[in-house]
């Protein structure tokens, strides 16, 4: 046997017969049932996911009243986070629970609502969503600091909620929203497995349809959940050994110890900010490692997440599947943030593709793309920052904006050359070629590596540094 | 036209967007195409207009999203649902 052989022997091992048949067993859920609890004995989520999967496994057929029952001590603490006053929560829960059987109502009679309202159901649920985020100015004036407040956990709750409820309304588009219970939309609207404002999983119809109802499919995705839990647990110690190691900072106490053999690198927000006592060589390096750094942050939250999602019995996707090997900025995107992308791509670029330029395949393309990565990019984050940018009114709010505004744009334009490139390439002699080169894909590698850690500069720290920061920073890694 | 007159029509067109280092022979009705590795993600935007070409479909009034192209099954669902 081959060392590959060997290798791709256990890192499948998850896939084996013999082990996804005694994972079926009894025997074999409690073992998955305490390595899990082993795997997030030092995550905050072990005392939500521990026993809701205990219940799971226990009664696969009532999963989803499972997970939505643990919705409620999710949202508890989300906003415990948010440092909003316990007595708050259950007045919480009325503004919460309307928007979501609002949501529900509508996505269950999709057909029946008004035409305009069917034709713009996502429009509508925002405007919606806007104009009461808005409202809250009324009772928390700008430069007054919410956090904490009612107000405050309502700015936070509306754009966390606002994604999920928009799959919940592409279900009702799509009709299969159509005799689905209020429960069935909950779970994954406030969900038990954690998240961001991203909705990991998706909506109702991914996870319908990703979901794990046999026994044995059961246990196979939850062995894939478990090994997500080891991948990401490995990434946080190589994360870690970057901190001590290459940044020369404190982790669990232990810098102390290491300091000596700390290559004491900067992180690039702060090798932007001090740029002229920092070499070149130095500069570059630390821009480099950022790229690998985020990556490894987006790769161990999103395997936690996904992880157990996948132990609850639904089989979905990873959010980051080895992007570092990506060899085009497409590819990488894809492989990066696979739920970011995929929400920009069913809120944004599909409903921007299939309705105009029809006739004009490359506009078509690039103006989906725009209205994607740049345009819905910008809006995701300005309403995930709704509360801090209130708290620095217009002026702070443009100073904040301009370099993520630079960031996406770049992004948006690598990607539309990105995808147009792949597609000269397709079904040409090339296209074989270019799969098999070692030293062709490593170079197409390193592109990628370079264009991605390049536009991070625009998106690293955006509060403390300027834009004439990072344009300097720029221009200094190529001598100018 | 009947799915079993669609699909044949759909099977050439993959051909044609197909990465050439994975053959449509490889692949079974329900698998996924992007994760097969036999399409990239832009060869979805390629298969909405064909759709919209070749079957004269409008996604403007149902939406459309990524799963619903994920599969030759689903596709063919797309073109004509299926009849239970």
């Amino acid at each position: 046997m081959t060392v590959r052989q060997r290798y791709a022997e256990i890192s499948q091992l998850h896939e084996s017969p013999q082990l996804i048949a005694f994972a079926a067993t009894p025997a074999g859920f409690f073992l998955v049932w305490a390595a899990t609890t082993l795997l997030l004995a030092r995550s905050s989520t072990v005392y939500l996911i521990s026993p809701l999967l205990a219940l799971v496994l226990l009664a696969p057929q009532w999963r989803t009243q499972i997970l939505a029952f643990g919705s409620i001590f999710a949202l508890y603490g989300m906003l415990t986070r948010q440092q909003v006053d316990p007595a708050a929560f259950p007045t919480l829960l009325v503004p919460v629970g309307l928007l979501l059987y609002g949501c529900y109502r509508t996505a269950t009679s999709y057909h029946r609502l008004p035409r305009f309202v069917q034709r713009n159901g996502q429009i509508v649920l925002h405007a919606v969503a806007c104009g009461m985020l808005l409202t809250t100015w009324f009772f928390t004036p700008v430069g007054v600091d919410s956090k904490g407040s009612i107000v405050g956990a309502l700015r936070f709750l509306l754009p966390y909620l606002l994604w999920r409820c928009g799959y919940m309304l592409l279900a009702g588009r799509r009709g299969t929203a159509a005799g689905s219970g209020f429960l069935d939309h909950v779970f994954y609207c406030v969900p038990a497995y954690g998240g961001t404002g991203i909705p990991y999983g998706k909506g109702y119809d991914h996870l319908i349809r990703h979901r794990a109802d046999a026994p044995r499919a059961h246990a196979q995705a939850a062995l894939a959940g478990l090994k997500l839990l080891v991948l990401a647990w490995v990434w946080l110690a190589v994360r870690s050994a970057l901190a001590l190691f290459v940044y020369g900072e404190d982790v669990y106490g232990l810098r102390h110890l290491f300091l000596p053999y700390a290559f004491d690198v900067p992180r690039l927000g702060e090798a932007i900010a001090r740029r002229d006592s920092i070499g070149l060589p130095l500069a570059w390096l630390s821009m480099f490692l950022e790229l690998f750094d985020v990556t490894l942050g987006f790769a161990a939250w999103g395997h936690m997440v996904i992880g157990a999602l996948r132990l609850f019995g639904f089989n979905v996707f990873r959010n980051t599947y080895k992007p570092l090997l990506a060899e085009s900025l497409v590819e990488f995107w894809r492989r990066f943030y696979y739920y970011f992308k995929e929400l920009l791509t069913e809120f944004f670029f599909l409903p921007a593709y299939i309705s105009i330029f029809k006739g004009y395949p490359r506009l078509r393309i690039f103006v989906a793309i725009m209205s994607a990565a740049f345009l819905g990019n910008i809006y995701y984050h300005m309403l995930l920052d709704v509360e801090e940018l209130a708290n620095v009114g217009f002026g702070g709010t443009l100073a904040r904006v301009g370099p993520r505004s630079v960031y996406c744009f770049l992004l948006a334009f690598g990607i539309f050359v990105s995808m147009l490139r792949e597609q000269s390439r397709r079904g040409s002699r090339m296209a074989t070629a270019r799969t098999s080169t070692l030293p062709g894909s490593l170079r197409r590698i390193a592109g990628v590596w370079l264009f991605y850690a390049l536009i991070h500069i625009w998106n690293v720290n955006p509060v403390e540094l300027t834009f004439s920061q990072r344009l300097r920073f720029l221009f200094s890694l190529f001598g100018l | 036209m009947s799915r079993a007159d669609n699909k044949p029509k759909l099977i050439a067109f993959l051909e044609t967007i197909r990465r050439p280092d994975v053959t449509l022979e490889s692949i079974g009705e329900h698998d996924d195409l992007v994760d097969s590795g036999l399409l990239d993600s832009l060869a979805l935007l390629e298969i909405i207009t064909f759709l919209e070409t070749e079957f004269s479909m409008d996604f403007s009034d149902t939406g459309i999203d990524s799963d619903q192209l994920s599969t030759i099954a689903n596709i063919l669902d797309l073109i004509e649902p299926r009849r239970t």
